[in-house]
């Protein structure tokens, strides 16, 4: 068993140190993907701090910790989802261009656009698998689905977002 | 064939390695999300979870810090024997069941009844005249949350339905590899008169998402051991509270302590503390520390339950207590009014403060030197006089400046309730004195 395997299963147990050590090895990976959904860094911070809360309270029902990193990004997606769906707000305009500043190019842009404009369950495939780097195997096992199930909402996904990105998808700013 | 899309992604994923972070803030946001579900962890709710049909009221105390333990030459003596291990985890914190295990006192069953892809079993019993314990164990597909189990009710072998003073119970949540929830628990039933039945029917209800019911016989082949019962009737007075013993039972899951109190005492004696038996070698068995450790007859009559050393016989056994919770009588309640959200009286001291009303809920703080782990209330009265049984009680652990939060629900808490009286069921405020009585 690897030693992230070890920590988690001691994190399950109700191991404190343990459960901080995974989040501080992840924290990189659920600051981006939050900052790739929301609006700005403050939001992103209170993405972690929310998702962190949500990890430690659910920790006893991960099923598996070889994945514990897809189970917790997943989180994280989760809550930005629901964080858009709240906010009913597709975001870009100039005023988050303007306050992300000279981070962001055009093309950044166009694609987060993209990226929101799209069903759920693209955005959250897109997301694993490009925007943290995960296998379809670990997205399925966490998925509970079997990988050509994945694979064909990925296509799908990809099929939308290069909808999006032609300018097919209707408006953006919906 | 998404080639170009691929790009994209990755390179809007470059674009955020780019990114700069405060790992300052970044922390700072780790440990805020933990320190609140810490905090969220450790405020314990309580629950009285089944009603009891005595007369007598009944005080529970749920256990949270495990004061008693074992040697650990017994607890790995016990741990040894397949299939206890999970049970034995229950009952750790009582010295009695230990011992009626050790004692080959357990009376092993494995009843189960399987439905809709969640098993129930009855694993096994202890049973004594007053008193069935019974284990279980739930095996599940689905998530089931702790303290699963809901009405367990006891039937005879003619199908009537069997009073049982009040169940007690513990429990414990494991996975397997497979994903399997399984749970591990007992539930404890005291009866108001000696069973004379061997054959029983158990039904409960599971909570889950779904509410599941089972229902399952069983039938007890080992003698049941009878009490022993040493009489007393010796008083005692403690910082001038007098206190009658009357007699004690001693049967295999508990001891039973029978005490009155000199109705011309000028304090509410409201928890002993710190009961015990000693025998000979200073081998102590304290009260129940999980589970309901007294029933109150009246104000001035009550049974208290120790531990049991049934199944030693010593040559010698005294029954000790040093410390009592007591209070004025005249200053055994607080009195709130919760649309001003104001304590309108307390006991001397002032410990109650910070009243608050969340929904069905009264919260306040009370200040304490140590943390003090009682639920304070089970009755209530409103203005009308109306007797208002407290359902859920539930503290904080820890204490901040030197005070202890505390809440209690009050079902339909309304303004026009108010002042509504609560009646303290424990409270900081002590006799102390040395008191020991001779049993045997």
């Amino acid at each position: 068993m690897s030693e992230n395997q070890q920590l988690v299963e001691k994190a399950v147990k109700g191991d404190d140190s343990a459960f901080l050590k995974l989040i501080h090895l992840y924290k990189i990976d659920l600051f981006k993907t939050a900052l790739s959904f929301l609006k700005n860094e403050e939001e992103a911070l209170e993405a972690v701090q929310e998702v962190t809360y949500r990890a430690y309270k659910n920790i006893a029902t991960l099923r598996d910790s070889s994945y514990f990193k897809t189970w917790l990004i997943r989180i994280m997606i989760n809550y930005c989802n629901d964080q858009l769906k709240k906010k009913k707000r597709l975001v870009f305009n100039e005023e988050i261009i303007s306050l992300q500043g000279e981070h962001v190019n055009q093309s950044e842009i166009e694609l987060k656009e993209a990226m929101l404009g799209l069903d759920e369950r693209s955005r959250e495939i897109l997301t694993l698998k490009y925007f943290n780097d995960m296998k379809i195997k670990d997205i399925a096992c966490t998925m509970q689905c079997p990988e050509g199930t994945v694979k064909t909402w990925l296509n799908k996904a990809l099929k939308a977002l290069r909808e999006k990105l032609e300018g097919k998808g209707g408006d953006l700013h919906v | 064939m998404f080639e170009k899309e691929e790009a994209k992604l990755t390179e809007y994923r470059n674009q955020y390695d780019n990114i700069t972070i405060s790992m300052e803030k970044l922390d700072g946001a780790i440990l805020a999300g933990f320190q609140k579900a810490k905090a969220e962890k450790k405020r314990k709710t309580r629950r009285k979870k089944w009603s009891f049909t005595l007369a007598a009221a009944a005080i529970i105390f749920i256990g949270f810090f495990t004061s008693i333990r074992l040697s650990p030459a017994f607890a790995d003596y016990i741990t040894v024997l397949p299939g206890m291990e999970k049970l034995v985890e229950l009952i750790r914190n009582d010295k009695g069941k230990m011992l009626a295990i050790e004692n080959d006192y357990y009376e092993k069953l494995g009843v189960s009844q399987q439905k809709d892809g969640m098993k129930f079993t009855i694993d096994g019993v202890i049973a004594d005249e007053n008193d069935l314990v019974v284990f279980y164990t739930i095996h599940s597909k689905e998530n089931i949350e702790d303290y699963p189990i809901e009405e367990p009710r006891l039937f005879g072998s003619d199908g009537k339905e069997l009073n049982f003073g009040l169940g007690g119970g513990n429990g414990k949540l494991h996975k397997t590899s497979g994903g399997e929830n399984v749970y591990t628990g007992n539930v404890d039933f005291s009866f108001e008169k000696p069973l004379k039945e061997n054959k029983f029917k158990l039904s409960i209800k599971i909570n889950s998402d779904k509410d599941k019911s089972f229902s399952l016989p069983f039938e007890l082949k080992n003698d049941i051991q009878k009490k022993k019962t040493y009489i007393l009737n010796k008083t005692f007075s403690i910082e001038g509270q007098k206190i009658t013993f009357l007699e004690t039972d001693v049967y295999p899951v508990k001891v039973a302590v029978h005490v009155k109190m000199d109705p011309h005492n000028t304090k509410k004696l409201l928890n002993f503390d710190d009961i015990r038996l000693v025998d000979e070698n200073g081998e102590t068995w304290n009260k129940i520390s999980d589970g309901v450790t007294a029933s109150k007859i009246s104000d001035d009559e009550a049974i208290l339950y120790l531990q049991s050393n049934y199944f030693r016989e010593p040559k010698e056994l005294y029954l000790a207590i040093n410390k009592i919770q007591a209070v004025e009588k005249e200053e055994a309640n607080v009195i709130v009014n919760t649309q001003t959200k104001q304590i309108l009286k307390q006991p001397k001291g002032d410990r109650f403060s910070d009243l608050v009303v969340e929904g069905n809920r009264i919260l306040f703080k009370m200040r304490t030197e140590k943390e003090f782990n009682y639920g304070l209330f089970n009755t209530a009265w409103d203005h009308n006089g109306n007797e208002i049984t407290i359902p859920e009680t539930s503290m904080a652990s820890g204490l901040k400046g030197g005070k202890a939060e505390f809440g209690v629900t009050i079902p339909g808490l309304k303004n026009e309730m108010s002042p509504i009286s609560l009646q303290l069921e424990f409270f900081p405020s002590w006799i102390e004195g040395n008191m020991k009585v001779q049993i045997k």
